[in-house]
């Protein structure tokens, strides 16, 4: 097994990777100030300063947006007011509330990967999984039903939808050979289209007044249910099953025959082949689960977190979710643990835009820049001057 | 007698590999200098810095008494020396004149067009002058392999190279196409050029080479001139212990029919006929060793046999039963082992651990699985016991495969496919860029699956191995079996012939 | 009722105000000493600040409001789940006025709503979804079918073919209803003057169905798709033509003034926004949406914070369409002699008409 030094070698290259992208981003927040260049004709050393200071401004709110004001906290502590505790711990509760989507679909892109398959198409799992969570939440919701019973079944709805639409491209390659990279960002199109569609026209789902492509406020339907004992506070069920999700993926991966197949077609197809695995029903198996985790994923946010269906729910966590898979290595601990990494971080952009107007949009340069450097760790060793080499693999034969 | 090529002190350091220690190496002009080495002893990373494709950290090379750096490989075709690479480097829908031409091309006339009939009369000039028979006209793709590779030292000569390089040139020819090669060898060796032939067959070097320099693990182990090495001497210093050259073995005991291939057709890849109407009978306790230049059909043959592959028309059966349409996991459960012959594409899993990859195979059955679930604990005493067993060298059996030496990747292999009784073993070029050491001990493993009553079919593009192992030989050529040989009436020559094709 | 009208008064007031105030008044005049500690704030949309389109337009307004004196706030949204938290994230900043923009946020401004009845919410683009309006919500929606009656009005009176164009962007109501009054304009045209005028495109206004529209993977960027649309209509005989699909329609503005042809603009004064298609574009259909956020934070200043859904209209001044008194030079070298004062005195009695409820804009749908 792998000890401390195992997760610690592990860690250094996304961990890296991340302060990295985190210091370019802070230059380009320096030279991005109308302000600071103006300034550094004359006075390259004020600006220097001035630079540094709005980079300490950003970076600051970044983090108090993300994990909160340690004064406020221990206030709010000693205060014992629930009020102020709400908003001294709102920052990390919203930080993990926007991991959830990231670590289902995280982890639905790693089972893919796992089995050498590239799903790109997250984006459109989560925003079927989003719909069938929505139309079974009404349905079951208002047909009046045990509140447990329907939050089991607009969560099941939504993976089951999830789950075809990763079903679909999975069955594509093994029956026609056709390229997962490519069906997967048609069905994107699609899934997007036709979310659009119903909600535009479906009355059981459109908002009543029928005017604008929205659903219907789903918390009169289904309720999931908050998971601190301070209700302002909205993180919820879907982050625990996410970790549950995580363990579930791991023992699938790691402990099952099926999981074992998916792993060795995904390193080695000729050689599963050999080894007299189904290699296909193992790709359609995988593309699947793939599907079925993004379609929880977006069950999760639009009953739970927006509460609300509409075509701006996904977001690009599609492809924030490739990010995630490649920076966790596509382990489940990785997935989760880079989730919550990203998670903080957008959330913490909330502040960062609020307090500095920096927009959002720098942390996705951010997010890019560390993929980047993930692909290219001897660019990063070389940038971060630490002795990074691997060691060698044919010095151990 | 003039020193052509001098390498002195070469040293090149790969990140935990010393590949090149301090290599000093001499050519005189118009001589034929054998190196000698195991696969991985730094044979082609010298070859590789005297072709200017890799820098030596230290070290010079002198070509006729001049220091040189060569900093790309086209500084080294212009200081005369030629390589010709195991993997040939041709186009194949281009005809030898294009080819030769390729890269080097005179360009005259006004548009800078290429002037075909000049370099065709240089062509035809060279290979009369060197024995070389080619005809310029044919499409690479038309050409025996024999006959590429002619093409190949055309190419060096052509760019007027005098330092000939042939990277185990022999690894693609029938014995008689490189008895021939050696003719052109001696040839060109005599009209001046210098050659450095790279081997690790000694018959080879001890019959065309003016002097041996044997490399082991990076270091010149010492230089030799044939006429006072013996075979043995040599894969001593090749190996750094005492070999065995010969594998010991008593007679077979032979017991009833296990494989039987009747009228046996299989197509390749492209739906061409790759293995036409076979008959083939291998018989409990006895080893039957399939001969033949690669490409003449027996990886379709060993594909169909273990169901990788679909079987066109005729019958198939082990034991009495039909394996005909039989899936790769029906045939291994009955009881079939196979030792791939692609190593790295089909018989291991790199990413997986040592652990995991004794399992391919069994990782479905009690007591490894529950049917869902794995039993790790019972897969690792299980794969515990296969590497003491087969002597796998690895820090444990938690590493990546892929971190493993050939050797030990094939033990690997080796034991997870002999860690349970078989019927039947089938062994597609088992000691493939294996070190010496590695190829004893595969060769053992296969006589005792033998001797424990295992029907054992070995395929081999290596003639020393089909004779030392085989208790019969047979020869494939363009997909049938020209010809079943016992163990006793297989010499060399005759074997050889029918692997050109001939009838015996 | 009463309440209702007095409130769609003052707004009314407010906005004639603002819009005057950023010309006319200096600021430092307007500036109140309480407006420095109330803080006013925006919540926008996906595609934020440089959409170029309603986000742009309500940010507009919050410079104003800063302009005035308020201490004033943004935020961005990437995302749905993005809307509930910067909205949290402004009321924690100490948000006392909190516009927030664009219908998909919904759910998240009801439930910020209901949460803080201390605060003012209004919805830009929306209304409450029943009848119960909290005391601090104020919808904020747009007959904007009213200035494009007007717009078709005028288009149909300088066309020279009497054939009109119009498309959109996706069929959504917020896009029809623009087509609806460039419809209803036109037929309007007809029955008082008898000159049969031909609007393409096939917008069925009483069925609310037809009508072309922008291939639907790009329908606001399609620059192509604006010039094609353009080219076909002025094929059939087309001289004026109204795109109702964002930047694409800027590809049928191209065309249209390379033919020396005429456009109406929408949402905002594109001859403001895009000058160099000012010779093209007669008049724009205009949502008022920064002057409309501007008093809204008045209003909400003042101590109103909502309890009602109010909607821009030609009468409160939340809709209208572009000056026609216009003085850039590429302007008036088209329009100068085409749009006389004749022409603005009748457009300014149709206005007058449906201000006093003489004109309902669904009694055009259908030519007489």
């Amino acid at each position: 097994m792998k000890g401390l030094r195992g997760v610690l070698s592990s860690v250094r290259l996304p961990a890296l990777s991340i302060l990295v992208a985190l210091l370019v981003g802070g230059l380009v927040i320096m030279f991005s100030d109308l302000e600071v260049l103006a300034m550094i004709p004359n006075n390259p050393i004020g600006a220097l300063g001035e630079g540094i200071g709005r980079v300490g401004a950003a970076y600051s709110a970044l983090l108090r947006g993300a994990f909160g004001n340690p004064e406020r906290i221990v206030e709010a502590i000693a205060s014992g007011d629930p009020v102020e505790l709400a908003r001294a711990a709102r920052p990390i509760t919203e930080s993990l509330l926007k991991s959830i989507p990231l670590m289902f679909v995280g982890l639905g892109v790693s089972v893919a990967f796992r089995s050498g398959e590239f799903n790109i198409g997250g984006e459109g799992q989560f925003l079927m999984g989003g719909l069938g969570a929505t139309t079974f939440a009404i349905v079951l919701g208002g047909a009046g039903l045990p509140a447990p019973i329907v939050i089991f079944g607009t969560v099941l709805a939504g993976a089951i939808f999830g789950a075809a639409w990763g079903f679909i491209p999975g069955f594509l390659k093994v029956r026609a050979g056709s390229s997962e990279v490519i069906t997967t960002i048609m069905l994107n199109y699609i899934a997007s289209l036709f979310v659009f569609f119903l909600l535009s026209n479906w009355t059981l789902i459109q908002r009543e007044d029928g005017t604008q492509p929205i659903s219907k406020a789903l918390a009169d339907y289904v309720v999931i249910p908050g998971i601190l004992p301070i209700p302002e506070l909205r993180l919820h069920l879907g982050f625990l099953v996410a970790l549950a999700a995580a363990v579930a993926v791991s023992w699938f991966l790691f402990r099952t025959t099926r999981g074992f197949e998916l792993r060795t077609a995904g390193l080695n197809l000729a050689a599963a082949r050999y080894a007299g695995m189904g290699a296909s029903s193992s790709i359609v198996a995988a593309m699947a689960i793939s599907g079925a985790l993004a379609g929880m994923g977006g069950a999760f946010e639009v009953t739970g977190t927006i509460k609300q269906f509409s075509t701006v729910v996904s977001g690009g966590v599609g492809f924030t979710a490739i990010a995630i898979a490649l920076v966790g290595g596509t382990r489940p601990s990785g997935v989760v643990a880079t989730a919550l990494v990203f998670g903080a971080l957008r959330n913490g952009g909330g502040l960062m835009g609020l307090e500095t107007s920096i927009p959002i949009d720098l942390l996705f340069f951010i997010q890019a820049l560390v993929i980047m450097f993930i692909a290219a760790p001897n660019l990063t060793a070389r940038i971060i001057r630490l002795p990074f080499r691997r060691k060698s693999k044919e010095a151990v034969a | 007698m003039s020193l052509r090529l001098e390498l002195r002190e070469i040293t090149k350091q790969f990140p935990g590999v010393l590949a090149n220690d301090r290599v000093s190496i001499q050519v005189e002009r118009g001589k034929v200098l054998g190196l000698l080495g195991e696969n991985g002893a730094g044979k082609s990373t010298l070859m590789n810095i005297l072709s200017g494709i890799y820098k030596p950290d230290s070290g010079t090379i002198i070509v006729d008494g001049e220091q040189r750096v060569f900093r790309d490989p086209a500084e080294a075709i212009e200081a005369g020396i030629g390589m010709v690479h195991q993997h040939f480097m041709l186009v194949p829908v281009f005809d030898v004149v294009e080819s030769v031409a390729l890269g080097a091309e005179t360009a005259t006339g006004p548009l800078g067009t290429f002037d075909r009939a000049a370099a065709r009369a240089k062509i035809v000039e060279l290979s009369k002058r060197y024995g070389l028979s080619v005809d310029p006209d044919a499409k690479i793709e038309s050409l025996p392999v024999g006959v590429r590779q002619r093409v190949e030292i055309l190419k060096a000569l052509y760019r007027k190279s005098d330092v000939l390089v042939l990277d185990e040139p022999s690894a693609v020819l029938t014995p008689q196409e490189t008895e021939e090669l050696f003719g052109i060898i001696r040839g060109l060796a005599s009209a001046g050029t210098s050659v450095i032939f790279i081997t690790h067959k000694l018959h080879e070097v001890l019959e065309v080479a003016d002097t041996i320099t044997v490399l082991r693990r990076g270091k010149v182990v010492g230089s030799v001139k044939p006429k006072e090495a013996d075979p043995e001497q040599l894969a001593e210093m090749m190996v750094g212990r005492e070999v065995q050259l010969t594998v010991d073995r008593g007679q077979a005991k032979v017991g009833s029919v296990t494989l039987s291939l009747k009228g046996v057709t299989v197509l390749n890849q492209a739906g061409e006929v790759a293995v036409a109407n076979v008959d083939l009978q291998i018989r409990a306790g006895e080893i039957v060793a399939i001969a033949g230049v690669q490409g003449n059909g027996q990886t379709e043959l060993v594909e169909a046999v273990t169901g990788l592959r679909p079987v066109d028309s005729g019958e198939m059966t082990l034991n009495g039963e039909s394996l005909v349409g039989a899936s790769p996991r029906k045939i291994s459960d009955a009881g079939v082992a196979h030792i791939p012959e692609d190593r790295s594409r089909d018989g291991m899993v790199k990413g997986m651990t040592v652990a995991e990859n004794l399992m391919l195979n069994s990782y479905h059955r009690k007591p490894f699985s529950s049917g869902v679930t794995l039993n790790r604990s019972a897969i690792e005493a299980a794969a515990e016991k296969i590497v003491k067993d087969f002597d796998v060298r690895t820090p444990s059996i938690h590493t990546d495969i892929a971190s493993l030496s050939g050797g030990n990747q094939q033990k690997v292999i080796v034991g997870r496919e002999f860690s349970r009784t078989v019927s039947l073993v089938v062994a597609a070029q088992p000691t493939r860029g294996l070190d010496v050491g590695s190829i004893e001990y595969i060769h053992k493993r296969l006589v005792e699956q033998r001797d424990a009553g295992a029907a054992v079919l070995i395929v081999s593009t290596e003639l020393d191995e089909v004779l030392a192992l085989g208790d019969r030989i047979a020869v494939m050529f363009e997909g049938q079996i020209v010809g079943v040989l016992d163990a006793k009436d297989a010499t060399r020559e005759r074997v050889g012939l029918l692997m050109g094709g001939a009838a015996v | 009722m009463k309440t209702r009208m007095l409130a769609l008064l003052t707004v009314l007031g407010l906005v004639v105000a603002a819009c005057g105030g950023s010309t006319a008044e200096s600021p430092s005049a307007s500036v109140d000493a309480g407006k420095g500690d109330y803080k006013a704030c925006l919540a926008l949309d996906v595609g934020g600040i440089g959409d170029k389109s309603f986000n742009d337009s309500a940010y507009e307004g919050l410079l104003q409001a800063e302009a005035a004196g308020y201490d004033t706030q943004y935020s961005e949204a990437k995302t749905g789940a993005d809307y509930a938290a910067n909205i949290q994230l402004l009321i924690d900043e100490g948000c006392k006025s909190l516009i927030v923009v664009g219908f998909s946020q919904g759910e998240a401004v009801v439930a910020a709503t209901k949460a803080n009845p201390d605060i003012a919410f209004a919805h830009v683009d929306s209304t409450w979804p029943d009848a119960a309006i909290p005391a601090n919500f104020t919808g904020l929606d747009f007959q904007i079918d009213e200035a494009s009656m007007l717009a078709g009005y005028l288009a149909a009176t300088i066309s020279e073919s009497k054939k009109l164009g119009a498309f959109g962007g996706q069929p959504f109501a917020g896009v029809t209803r623009f087509m609806d009054g460039w419809l209803a304009g036109a037929n309007y045209y007809a029955e008082e003057t008898g000159t049969a005028v031909d609007v393409l495109g096939g917008w069925d206004a009483v069925g609310q169905t037809g009508g072309t529209f922008a291939p639907s993977d790009n329908p606001w960027g399609n620059k192509e798709f604006g010039k094609t649309a353009a080219e076909q209509f002025m094929s059939q005989g087309a001289d004026v033509v109204h795109p109702v699909a964002g930047q694409t329609g800027e590809g049928t503005y191209e065309a249209m003034l390379a033919a020396g042809k005429y456009s109406v603009g929408v949402d905002a004064d594109q001859c403001l926004t895009l000058p160099d298609y000012c010779g093209t574009l007669l008049t724009s259909a205009m949502k008022l949406i920064g002057p409309v956020t501007f008093a809204t934070i008045e209003k909400n200043y003042g101590g109103d914070l909502g309890g009602e859904n109010l909607t821009g209209t030609l009468a409160n001044g939340g809709v209208g369409i572009a000056p026609l008194n216009r003085t850039e030079a590429l302007w008036t070298a088209t329009f100068g002699s085409l749009v006389t004062a004749d022409v603005i005195a009748k457009v300014d009695a149709l206005k007058a008409k449906i201000i006093s409820g003489e004109v309902k804009v669904s009694d055009y749908f259908t030519s007489k």
